[in-house]
């Protein structure tokens, strides 16, 4: 009922003429004021998106993608806003900001394809397909931040208006602007995710203040309506105690968010991503056969597609190198590190792929050449990875000549830890990281000398019967994930799938000084039968692997198979000879005289006192500490509210208040209790639509006597108030008995309330944010 | 529902008037009961309308009633004047009216040989204008003139009219056939102007059925003096107005001057006989000061008819009535109760 508010304003558009309805100069002016309030609205769900845009700052480089974003926002708010302005029929909004939309994307993202350069053709989506997907490809190829490539704009420009619609669609239309809030901490979560250091507080900052802005235009706009304004509130009260949470245990969030984002946003079909889908693909109730091939290798090597070498805090990631063309002509003469004295074989495979989509090419290490291949591809160097710069592995059928390296146990031992400085980055550990990790290392591989023989001594230690394999262990216990801390926990629960082990012993490795780095790809799978001099086998989606590589100087990248129960542990990883029986008990002492070990590597045991178990109780306590912030802030209003009843009530008791402070303390009540009180009524008026809530309230609550009570209690207010204000009398009228007035009427109110409404009454009491308390509009001649 | 205080305090406006020890708050709403009970027994169905009638009388405001033909516009003047043992006059206004036959006339008296005063119709405690609008402008502002000064001026002499004097004017709307409407500077004398409507169904019938032998004006009696009735006004007058109430009632006439769908707000004539009007609705409740209801209750019968709306809010309406109560309820319904005595 906002009807007089903005009657001042008369609108530059529109002439009242054009409605056909009946017109009534009420009506007229509620019109203007329901356009002044569309404007509000209209300004203030800008002011969220631009908030928005701010959080994204540092996700792509330049600053073309803003104003393409802040334009989508814009037309789509602008088209939307304009429709009400010039009083279109309301549907009409949603679907000409929609269309408007889908205008502007394909004017700026596939002109080409579409009519008179906006108007889309089957072909654009197409093109917009093609985007998808290629998007899907650079996202692991970027960093953060990322290059401005026409792929990310459009999904950032797409997300941007669809955020914007919903929030129109939510705000204007469902008059649900609290709803919107929902939008802001989705859209906030991918940067949180995301950028290094998490959101900055200047963007939360905006965005809670547009959030309150918004907010506060539909408060303005539904005046009068105590229920709309305490949800507005409530969620409000909410969205600020979910931005200090996020804001207080902000390495936290990053840690779970960085993992999570990549994870589920690029993960299709039965790709593969790094370690966290990896899980995720594992524990798909259906596998399905995802390769078929033929090889002449009698014991196949796994199939590997990409090495995650780089750990930068929070998620392992495949740190993309220079890459060069690949094509079927293109032959690797050089694998990394490898030189002559390791033996090999020619190993010839035909690749089928059938239902998996990945940029990365799944081939037998060290490849040598593949022929067959569609679509433009490359190859990096230093891990010979071969990734699609438009290609994906989906339905490609290719053949891999690859080498099948034989090292044995003397060479790797003796292969020294002359490591060159193309490996250096494989040593990083995460300063971060916990403890246990480092001294596990060191008390499993005391004993060992050589950098072969800690290698083993570690695998070992996973397969000495403690560790078993588990799917859901990770999940259920709540450290599913690859950093140093879920890694941690893993090794004391014992329980994991492959990311775990491969993550575990990549850490461990490092941490004793051995270059080190995570392997993602395909076990071999299983024979399936026999073609001419080859045998045929078959890979199913369940076969998806991640295991460790080390690094040994002339013999390359070696992989080990510390998973239990999976993949097959290499010849030269079975030696006995240094193997170390180890027990969890034995006293650590930290290799020494490892002169390679970066700086940032130094084991955190040595300098620091990161106790696991202080970490946790100290972020359990600042959990706690949050959660007690939280709690009284919530709670705060409520206890305000009830001291200033009490001091209300107990002044007016003893005969020191005036009538107008029972009067303030009832009114203030029924707004609590979600009853409008419009400064524009009359008590009369006011006092009869309080007695009509008891006598036409249903049900046995409040009886027939708190009934009568309520309304001798009433009469007696209402004489009070109204001689206090009218009659012929100076100086404050004063009357004890009010106090219990006040407070039978209050409950005769509450009674027929409901719980919900007390409930709010009780724990976001609107009165104290109202001013007050004034609420013009209430239309008495209405009723 | 509050017992007044048997001695009034005294209000400023007020205060040269006599106070009758023998009237108090109770009689007055005794006898304001039965004067509405006889007006009601002639009238079915129209208890507002009565009780604004009403009101207005206790104001000593002039009322004008308007509405369609046939809907008992007469029938309501001519009980609350016959409520009343007063002299009464009933004047039908037709185009061809004269202003003397309103005001009087001085005619010339052959055997004393000097011109003698014919007192006209106007010279009564209570004056009926019949159809008011079918007059030329002329004799409406002969009888307007009367109304606000209380008193005519023929040939250079002035003649006081009767104490109390109140017209009740009946009007048809202005969109009728040969009618000629009231300027809004006289149309502003009226304190009030309230529509009849249609009885409901059920007091129609009732009518058919009383009416068949006899007229009921000839059942009903007065059941007031005109002692008695300046005895209530007097005692109306005194009824106490707290500042605040006055802010109030001068706010929502700002609202009406600052309103965008009016040409013409309110004006401070508007504002005092809109408290003076309100006074006289406490006194009718038995309370001895005005609540900012009273002024609710009133603002319509008593602000919407001096009011012009613009062609804009008119529009396509031709219900001016309708389109104005609708936008005086609006400029009520906008304005802050005051929520205390300035004092």
């Amino acid at each position: 009922m906002a009807e007089v508010v903005g009657t001042q304003h008369r609108s530059p558009l529109g002439s009242w003429r054009t409605t056909t309805s009946q017109t009534t100069p009420a009506g007229d002016s509620r019109q203007r004021s329901q356009i002044a309030a569309d404007l509000r609205l209209g300004l203030a769900l800008s002011a969220v998106m631009v908030a928005l845009t701010v959080a994204l700052g540092g996700l792509i480089t330049g600053a073309g993608w803003w104003l393409e974003l802040i334009l989508v926002s814009v037309v789509v708010l602008g088209v939307a806003t304009g429709c009400r302005l010039v009083r279109l029929p309301r549907a009409v909004a949603p679907i000409a900001s929609l269309v408007a939309f889908v205008f502007l994307v394909t004017a700026l993202f596939a002109p080409g394809s579409a009519v008179l350069g906006f108007i889309p053709t089957p072909a654009t989506a197409t093109e917009f397909t093609q985007l998808i997907n290629q998007a899907r490809v650079s996202f692991y190829n970027q960093g953060v931040p990322a290059d401005p490539l026409p792929e990310f704009l459009f999904l950032l420009v797409a997300a941007g208006g669809v955020i914007a619609w919903t929030a129109d669609l939510l705000a204007v239309v469902l008059h649900r602007p609290a709803f919107v809030g929902v939008l802001v901490v989705a859209a906030l979560s991918a940067p949180a995710a995301l950028l290094d250091g998490g959101l900055s507080p200047l963007a939360l900052v905006l965005c809670l203040v547009a959030y309150l802005l918004l907010l506060r235009a539909d408060v303005r706009t539904t005046r009068g309506a105590g229920s709309e304004t305490g949800a507005s509130l409530a969620i409000a009260t909410g969205a600020i105690v979910v931005a200090l949470v996020i804001g207080t245990t902000a390495p936290g969030f990053q840690q779970v968010g960085r993992q999570a984002i990549p994870a589920s946003g690029v993960l299709f079909g039965q790709g593969v991503s790094p370690l966290i889908d990896l899980g995720a693909d594992l524990r798909r109730p259906l596998p399905v056969t995802v390769i078929d091939y033929t090889t002449t290798d009698a014991t196949p090597a796994y199939l590997q597609m990409t090495t995650l070498d780089a750990f930068s805090g929070a998620v392992w990631r495949h740190q993309r190198s220079a890459s060069t063309f690949f094509t079927s002509s293109t032959s690797i003469s050089k694998t990394p590190g490898l030189t002559d004295k390791v033996k090999s074989t020619k190993v010839t495979t035909d690749v089928q792929v059938h239902n998996m989509t990945s940029e990365w090419l799944p081939a037998p290490y060290p490849v040598k050449s593949v022929a067959g291949l569609n679509g433009s591809w490359g190859w990096e160097q230093k891990d010979l990875t071969i990734a699609g710069y438009t290609a994906t592995t989906v339905n490609q059928q290719y053949t891999v000549t690859s080498r099948d390296l034989k090292p044995t146990a003397r060479q790797l031992r003796s292969a020294g830890t002359n490591y060159p400085g193309s490996v250096e980055n494989d040593l990083l550990v995460p300063s971060s990281s916990p403890s246990i990790i480092a001294a596990t290392a060191r008390s499993v591989t005391a004993g060992a000398k050589t950098p072969y023989d800690k290698a083993v001594a570690l695998q070992a230690y996973f397969h000495d019967g403690e560790f078993r394999y588990s799917l859901t262990a990770p999940k259920d216990g709540g450290y599913d994930g690859d950093t140093p801390g879920t890694i941690a926990t893993f090794l004391e629960q014992k329980a994991g799938y492959c990311v775990h082990f491969a993550a575990a012993m990549t850490f461990m490795a490092r941490d004793l000084g051995i270059p080190a780095r995570i392997a993602v790809g395909y076990l071999p799978g299983t024979q399936t039968g026999v073609s001419g001099s080859k045998a045929v086998y078959s890979i199913s989606s369940d076969d998806l692997h991640a295991w460790p590589e080390l690094f040994f100087p002339g013999v390359g990248w070696v992989p080990f198979e510390p998973t239990v129960g999976r993949g097959t542990v290499p010849d030269y990883g079975t030696s006995t000879t240094t193997q170390t029986q180890t027990t969890t008990t034995s006293t650590a002492t930290p290799s020494a005289g490892n002169g390679l070990k970066l700086d940032t590597n130094t084991p955190a045991s040595t300098g620091t006192t990161d106790d696991p178990t202080a970490t946790a109780i100290s972020s359990s306590g600042s959990v706690a500490a949050v959660v007690l912030v939280v709690l009284a802030l919530l709670l705060a209003p409520s206890i305000v509210r009830r001291r200033l009843r009490a001091r209300r009530l107990a002044s007016v008791g003893n005969g020191g208040g005036k009538v107008s402070t029972a009067w303030t303390e009832l009114r203030a009540s029924c707004l609590d209790l979600g009853l409008a009180v419009p400064a524009t009524e009359t008590p009369r008026v006011f006092a009869g639509r309080l007695r009509r809530t008891w006598d036409e309230a249903a049900g046995a609550v409040p009886d027939a006597d708190a009934r009568a009570a309520a309304s001798a209690a009433l009469d007696e207010l209402i004489d009070a108030v109204e001689r206090d204000r009218f009659a012929p009398r100076t100086g404050g009228y004063a009357d004890p008995k009010l106090a219990d007035d006040v407070t039978a009427v209050i409950s005769a109110v509450a009674a027929t309330a409901g719980w919900a409404r007390r409930a709010r009454a009780l724990l976001v009491p609107v009165s104290l944010f109202e001013g007050r308390m004034r609420s013009p509009g209430a239309a008495r001649f209405s009723s | 529902m509050n017992s007044l205080p048997t001695k009034q305090p005294t209000d400023a406006a007020s205060a040269a008037d006599d106070v009758d020890p023998d009237m108090t708050p109770e009689e007055l709403q005794t006898v304001a009961e039965q004067i509405a009970t006889n007006v009601e027994a002639v009238i079915d169905g129209k208890h507002e309308a009565v009780r604004v009638a009403l009101t207005v009388l206790l104001a000593e405001g002039h009322l004008l009633i308007e509405d369609v033909p046939g809907v008992g516009k007469t029938m309501l003047a001519k009980a609350l004047a016959k409520s009343v043992d007063s002299s009464v006059s009933r004047i039908q206004f037709t185009p061809d009216l004269l202003p003397s036959d309103v005001t009087g006339v001085s005619v010339y008296n052959q055997p004393d040989r000097r011109f003698e005063f014919k007192p006209g119709a106007v010279f009564a405690n209570i004056v009926i204008g019949d159809e008011i609008n079918r007059a030329s402008p002329k004799t409406q502002s002969a009888l307007l003139e009367c109304m606000e000064e209380r008193h005519v001026t023929v040939d250079g002499s002035t003649y006081p009219l009767p104490d109390p004097f109140i017209v009740i004017a009946t009007q048809n709307p202005v969109e009728m056939e040969g009618t000629y409407e009231l300027p809004e500077a006289q149309r502003d004398r009226f304190m009030a102007r309230i529509a009849m409507g249609y009885p409901d169904e059920q007091a129609e019938i009732e009518m058919l059925t009383g009416r068949d032998t006899s007229s009921p004006l000839a059942r009903i009696g007065a059941v007031v003096s005109t002692e008695r009735l300046r005895q209530m006004m007097s005692l109306a007058r005194r009824v106490f107005a707290s500042d605040a109430l006055k802010q109030y009632a001068v706010a929502i006439a700002h609202g009406t001057r600052e309103d965008p769908d009016l040409r013409l707000g309110a004006s401070p004539r508007a504002t005092l006989q809109l408290v003076r009007a309100a006074k006289a609705r406490a006194a009718l409740a038995g309370r001895d000061f005005v609540l900012p209801d009273d002024i609710d209750d009133l603002a319509i019968p008593v602000l919407a008819h001096r009011l012009l709306p613009t062609s804009r809010a008119m529009g396509q309406h031709h219900e001016r009535t309708a389109v104005l109560s609708e936008i005086v309820a609006r400029v009520v319904a906008a304005t802050p109760v005051p929520t205390g005595q300035q004092k």
